[in-house]
């Protein structure tokens, strides 16, 4: 599973963002969602709403089992009003892991994309510890064999866990 | 993204194995599968071959993902456990079952992509000592884990 953290505090999101911008929100609901919630259809919801709130036009939310696969997103893109919503969007802020990042750039090339996500590698969920980091891809950390949960990574290199709140 | 592992030689298996006569085979049926080193087929294969070497395997377990602790509820095993998943998966099958001892059958290399149309990974994000592979295509061609 792989491991994902925010860049970002919502307030941070908020005053990066245009006041003309049209969100398109974009989620996986696989590793993402289990990484504190920080991707998935709660948080994509809780995102849309809150941006909505705030003024800004949200075009669509659209939560993918994986945005890891090629072929899953173009076909997910091959509907209409998700082809549509896209092509409305001026910005894409996708609750995913690097990778997803990357499909979309690829993807959807036109839209600017707003990296709230920061991969920082692979883990496991715990059923006592939570979300789990066992294999680290950021040089800065040491981790022990049995790893270190995800809420102690957040805090040692100052990124935020879970999904964005006010 | 997926976890990108390698097979280890199945004689290497066989040498953590020496003094072991019964085993179950738990394998990974995501990551692990798209790299040709678990899933039913390479579990299938690695069993055949344990057996022919004189371990026999009394049952295999075939798991979404081993990296989801909660999944491993409910699969039957014996004490000795040869795992066909990630480092991750390891890590979360030695805290579900602290008395068993658990044989991993791959090395993990890093993290990657998967592309469905080709059925190969690519491996990424290498881990400290596998730089040199970055941008190799998983299953590699030596399948020597499961020949």
């Amino acid at each position: 599973m792989i491991m994902t953290l925010r860049r970002l505090d919502y307030h941070a999101l908020i005053a990066f963002l245009p006041r003309d911008a049209r969100v398109l929100v974009w989620s996986c609901n696989t590793c993402a969602r289990l990484c504190n919630g920080f991707g998935g259809k709660e948080a994509t919801k809780a995102l849309c709403s809150m941006l909505a709130e705030d003024g800004l036009e949200i075009v669509g939310g659209e939560v993918l089992s994986v945005s890891c696969f090629k072929s899953v997103i173009r076909k997910r893109l091959d509907r209409a009003d998700l082809r549509m919503m896209a092509e409305k969007a001026t910005h894409l802020i996708p609750l995913t892991c690097r990778t997803g990042v990357e499909m979309m750039r690829n993807e959807l090339p036109w839209l600017e994309i707003v990296e709230v996500g920061e991969t920082v590698g692979l883990g496991y969920l715990s059923e006592s510890r939570g979300a789990v980091l066992t294999n680290s891809i950021v040089e800065m950390l040491d981790l022990p064999d049995e790893g270190i949960p995800l809420s102690e990574v957040a805090e040692d290199l100052g990124l935020f866990l879970g999904p964005f709140e006010r | 993204m997926v976890s990108i592992t390698e097979g280890k030689p199945l004689e290497h298996t066989l040498e953590q194995l020496s003094t072991t006569r019964e085993v179950t085979i738990l394998s990974c049926n995501t990551c692990a599968h798209y790299c040709g080193t678990g899933g039913r087929l390479a579990m299938d294969h690695l069993a055949f071959h344990l057996n022919n070497n004189g371990v026999t395997v009394v049952g295999k377990e075939l798991v979404t993902k081993v990296c989801i602790q909660e999944q491993l509820r409910g699969c039957n095993h014996t004490k000795t456990i040869v795992l066909m998943a990630c480092s991750s998966g390891l890590i979360s099958a030695k805290e579900a079952w602290p008395d068993a001892v658990i044989v991993p059958t791959n090395s993990t290399l890093g993290i990657g992509s998967y592309d469905p149309d080709t059925g190969s990974a690519t491996l990424l994000f290498p881990f400290p000592g596998h730089e040199t592979s970055r941008g190799a295509r998983f299953p590699s061609l030596n399948t020597e884990a499961i020949r």
